[in-house]
């Protein structure tokens, strides 16, 4: 031991940094300790340090959560009057200056029995500390989480069991919008999972993922790699051994922009693009998710009784209205709301099995109204194409949802949806959905599952989903801007989470007390690309950063891949594709014959389009769309017609139609 | 039969009585006795007198570099056969400042002492000794105070914490003398400096500052008048501080850093004290302003704040916390 105290090996660790102080009054506990440090060492709230007693070689892990400087004044008033009252006085000696710190145990060696942290001298934590802090080193499946430290980025794992169940699952993320915390911390958490869950072991951790894209373009260039990546961003990536690169399997849907069912209506429409498959809802999903479609009064128990005999009635077939033997098979909301309007017939104003008159009356109006009210999303023909694969999900693919072009209405009817739908196979047990991890991204959070609000179906399905899904293998990632405002028993049920940048309003919200001051005051400052990480391997909870992701920005994939506006041809191509006369360059060809001024052709196949909709569009021949085009204002079709010298004569154009075959030679 | 002592407690065995209350308060302190001149110190600055205050000019920094200060602390620990015994712990430091940061610890003496009267019994002042490599701490056998060989009366507990006091001097001459010999730098010193002046070679750059004024060297009429009624910022010219049996004679002056309407008339005032007139006479004004500079920051809380340089009092605070605690010493005594 030197002049100085220390033993000689610690003088030369450059991460050496201070020393522990215990007194009477301030001891250190089992869970907390306190330090002091050079004022030079770069240490601050959330950096993790290692205790080392020299005597026993006990070390303690600890997180800084508070921090504390000052000098030997003993007041203000004395600096005040010591300085002559000029704050430019700078006095002949500088008082000295300490900086101590408190931290959190995070871990102790060795674990048994459980002491005070020992007093000994502070380094800073490197990266094989950082392991044993984190517990890394007993993890069975790790999954990068990001990298805690500066230049030298060490890799903070979250135990893939944890994470992704079956022990514990589920992921809250809560961040100020357009700060960068919870989309982009998201898709880092995915690149991760899917590049490095399940390394370590031959067991099935095949993993997918279904993505709702809600609002803006963020989420529709997953496929295209990014070109804003910085240094430190590849520094991150390697340091988490992770490979920056766009997701290799993405499949989108997205509703149908109208009653074809054959155009996406997506801002991704750029001809580079692999357009998103479209899909809608039939008379099915409609029914099953009706309390979404109608207002809370319309479904009173009348109602719901009408609705629950329809729904049973599609399954297994309707009772015709008329008592005939037999049963009505319903395949399209059409087909549902004519059979409603037959009951109201039936009804006379009185009742119909049972169903009040009024109620079968209401019952009609709001569902007559609905292919109106959600064109393309519900299908008024067609028995409805929902989105997700039918079958199982792929390994390694995400599936992305976008709603971004609907509004509320039609997105709470997705949502509901989709969720509803993966809970009915989450129940079903076994391989249900063909990975042994289905996550499901839900931002908005408050929006879908407040907590003030009534308790929805899409609100049961998700703590559903919260309560059971890790045993099941359905894992959600749920984000949120205001976590305070989100249904508790689903906030409670996530056993990891994070927090970006937050508003210092929702900060002052009890759930964020059990943190210290100066960690709520670090949460109020994030900055982007930073989040604390709360996880069950953790004593505490541990910041970290992550790198942008590796896909496309959504503003960079709208400037290089321009959406493109569906045109009234590509809805009048969609509508003929089930024709079985016709072929598309023919409708072009007919198109382009009636409407040769390109100015006209827009409005003219947006009248024909009108026209179409009482057409037998499968029958549909070229004689009858040249009609068509004629009747929308298109120009005449010459009509040639043989002459006794056989000589082709063109028909006289001042001539009136129905003249035209008829004229002689 | 123990053959090594771990306490004072085993070095004296069952007949000696201990201070329980050892450390655990502060001793009383004796009355201070003031002593005045009977004729006033000569002036050795040229064309001054004393009743002319000297203003000083105001300097934003200080040249002073090195600083030096000690410590001491002590009780009595036991009693044997009515004789007392004493343990303490004495300290001085030289600290170096660079750029206004006190962090150069040039020179540094920490010792434990046990001081013993020479008239306890042989064998029991070797078994003391042997504490000495058991504690670390050194041993000091006290003699009584001699007149041409003969042991003068005297009472032993004002013996044994005058010898605290000049073995703390004593550390504090090695760190001085140490420091001196490492850098030629402005030094400056807590307390006097005429004891130490034998043992310097060249004390031209220090200074000793005295903040305590058992002596004055005027007369009461003179003190008052001249010394007492220095405003803020002024000085009075260098005079001879006279020689006594241990001291060399110091040219001083007094300084008022620090004035107040109300409190003592020696609120804010101390002796500047240097070796050589030359060099007091030529430097006085700027190691005035220089002092004057020290003033800030302030060394509150300490009650002797007026007169105590921000610098000194951080050495104090430094040997402080090196200083073992009253639980330790108490260890040693035996009766922790």
């Amino acid at each position: 031991m030197n002049h100085e105290g220390m033993m000689d090996h610690e003088q030369s660790d450059e991460r050496l940094i201070g020393r522990v102080v215990a007194t009477e009054e301030q001891p250190n506990t089992a869970f907390e300790f306190q330090f002091w440090a050079d004022k030079a060492a770069r240490i601050g709230i959330g950096s993790i340090v290692e205790v080392v007693d020299r005597e026993t070689t006990a070390r303690a892990y600890g997180i800084v959560t508070e921090a504390h400087a000052y000098n030997d004044a003993p007041n203000a008033l004395s600096d005040y009057l010591g300085s002559q009252r000029r704050p430019s006085a700078d006095g002949a000696t500088l008082r000295p200056e300490i900086r101590t710190f408190k931290a959190a145990v995070l871990r102790r060696e060795p674990e048994e029995p459980i002491g005070a942290a020992p007093i000994g001298c502070v380094f800073l934590a490197d990266d094989e500390a950082v392991r044993k802090a984190l517990r890394c080193d007993e993890m069975e499946l790790p999954v990068p989480v990001g990298v805690y430290g500066g230049e030298d980025a060490n890799p903070v794992f979250a135990e893939g069991l944890h994470l992704l169940g079956p022990e514990s699952g589920h992921l809250n993320v809560t961040g100020t919008s357009g700060l960068a915390a919870k989309t982009s911390y998201i898709l880092f958490l995915l690149t991760s999972i899917f590049q490095r869950f399940g390394k370590e072991t031959a067991d099935d951790t095949t993993v997918a993922a279904v993505v709702f894209n809600v609002k803006g373009t963020d989420l529709l260039y997953l496929d295209q790699a990014s070109d804003s990546l910085t240094d430190d961003d590849r520094r991150v990536y390697e340091a988490c051994g992770l490979d920056p690169k766009p997701f290799d399997k993405v499949e989108y849907y997205a509703p149908s922009f109208d009653d074809t069912g054959e155009i996406p209506h997506s801002y991704r429409s750029h001809e580079d693009l692999k357009a998103p498959t479209p899909f809608s809802y039939g008379p099915e999903q409609v029914l099953e998710h009706i309390e979404v479609l109608l207002n809370q009064d319309d479904v009173d128990a009348k109602a719901d009784s009408l609705l629950g005999f329809l729904r049973h009635g599609l399954r297994d077939g309707l009772p015709p209205v008329d008592d005939s033997p037999g049963s009505v098979t319903v395949t399209t909301l059409d087909d549902l709301v004519e059979y409603v309007e037959q009951m109201m017939i039936q009804a006379q104003g009185n009742q119909f099995r049972g169903h009040h008159a009024r109620t079968i009356q209401k019952i009609y109006n709001r569902l007559s109204g609905l292919a109106n009210r959600f064109p393309g999303l519900i299908a008024s023909r067609g028995e409805g194409k929902p989105p997700l694969p039918k079958g199982k999900f792929e390994d390694r693919t995400v599936y992305v949802i976008d709603v971004a072009r609907l509004d509320a209405d039609h997105q709470d009817l997705v949502f509901a949806a989709v969720i509803s739908d993966l809970r009915e196979r989450m129940s079903e047990g076994g391989d249900a959905f063909g990975v042994s991890r289905l996550i499901v991204v839900v931002d908005e959070l408050n929006k879908f599952a407040p907590s003030s609000g009534r308790e929805t179906y899409t609100v049961r399905a998700l703590r559903d989903i919260a309560a059971r899904g890790r045993y099941q293998g359905l894992i959600l990632f749920g984000a949120q801007q205001f976590r305070s405002r989100v249904d508790p028993q689903i906030i409670g049920n996530c056993s990891s989470s994070a927090y970006g940048h937050i508003l210092m309003e929702e900060l002052a919200n009890p759930i964020y007390s059990p943190y210290p001051p100066a960690v709520r005051e670090k949460m109020a400052n994030c900055q982007q690309g930073q989040v604390m990480f709360r996880h069950p391997h953790f004593a505490q909870p541990v910041f970290v950063r992550f790198p942008r992701p590796a896909v496309l920005k959504g503003e960079d994939g709208v400037k290089r891949f321009p959406p493109r506006e569906i045109a009234a041809m590509d809805r009048l191509m969609a509508r003929l594709r089930p024709a079985v006369n016709l072929q598309p360059s023919d409708v072009i060809a007919a198109v382009n014959k009636a409407f040769p001024i390109e100015e006209d052709r827009e409005r003219g196949v947006k009248a024909l389009l009108g026209k179409l909709k009482e057409e037998d569009i499968v029958a549909l021949s070229q004689a009858r769309l040249r009609k068509l085009l004629q009747e929308c204002g298109g120009a005449r079709e010459p009509v040639t017609t043989r002459t006794s010298r056989g000589v082709d004569e063109l028909d006289d154009p001042f001539a009136e139609p129905e003249d035209r075959n008829g004229g002689s030679g | 039969m123990r053959t090594q002592p771990a306490t004072l407690r085993d070095a004296l065995g069952d007949e000696a009585r201990l201070n329980t209350d050892a450390f655990r308060q502060e001793e009383a302190q004796q009355a201070v006795e003031v002593h005045h001149a009977e004729a006033d110190a000569p002036i050795v600055e040229p064309d001054c007198e004393i009743g002319s205050p000297i203003p000083v000019s105001a300097t934003e920094s200080s040249g002073f570099e090195i600083f030096v200060d000690g410590i001491e602390v002590s009780s009595v620990a036991a009693w044997f056969s009515g004789l007392p015994l004493r343990v303490g712990h004495l300290a001085a430091a030289a600290v170096g400042r660079n750029e206004r940061e006190m962090d150069e610890f040039v020179a540094e003496r920490l010792e434990t002492v046990i001081l013993v009267p020479d008239a306890m019994p042989v064998e029991k002042k070797h078994e003391i000794e042997k504490l000495r490599s058991a504690h670390g701490c050194k041993v000091l056998i006290v003699e009584p105070k001699k007149k041409d060989g003969e042991a003068l009366p005297g009472d032993w507990h004002t013996l044994l914490r005058d010898a605290v006091s000049t073995r703390r001097e004593e550390l504090e001459r090695e760190v001085i003398v140490e420091a001196a010999a490492r850098a030629e730098s402005w030094m400056a010193v807590d307390g006097g400096i005429a004891r130490y002046r034998s043992d310097l070679k060249d004390a031209s750059r220090i200074v000793g500052l005295v903040k305590s004024h058992r002596h004055y060297y005027f007369t009461p009429e003179t003190v008052a008048e001249s010394v007492f009624s220095l405003p803020e910022g002024h000085r009075t010219p260098v005079f001879e501080a006279a020689a006594s049996a241990e001291k060399q004679p110091t040219y001083s002056w007094y300084l008022r850093l620090r004035a107040s309407e109300d409190g003592p008339p020696w609120f804010g005032l101390v002796r500047v004290e240097m070796r050589d007139v030359q060099a007091a006479v030529r430097n006085a004004d700027d190691v005035s302003a220089w002092l004057l500079a020290e003033r800030a920051p302030v060394s509150l809380p300490d009650a002797r704040y007026d007169r105590l340089i921000y610098p000194i009092r951080f050495i104090e605070q430094y040997l402080r916390s090196r200083q073992p605690s009253a639980w330790q010493l108490r260890a040693l005594i035996g009766c922790a």
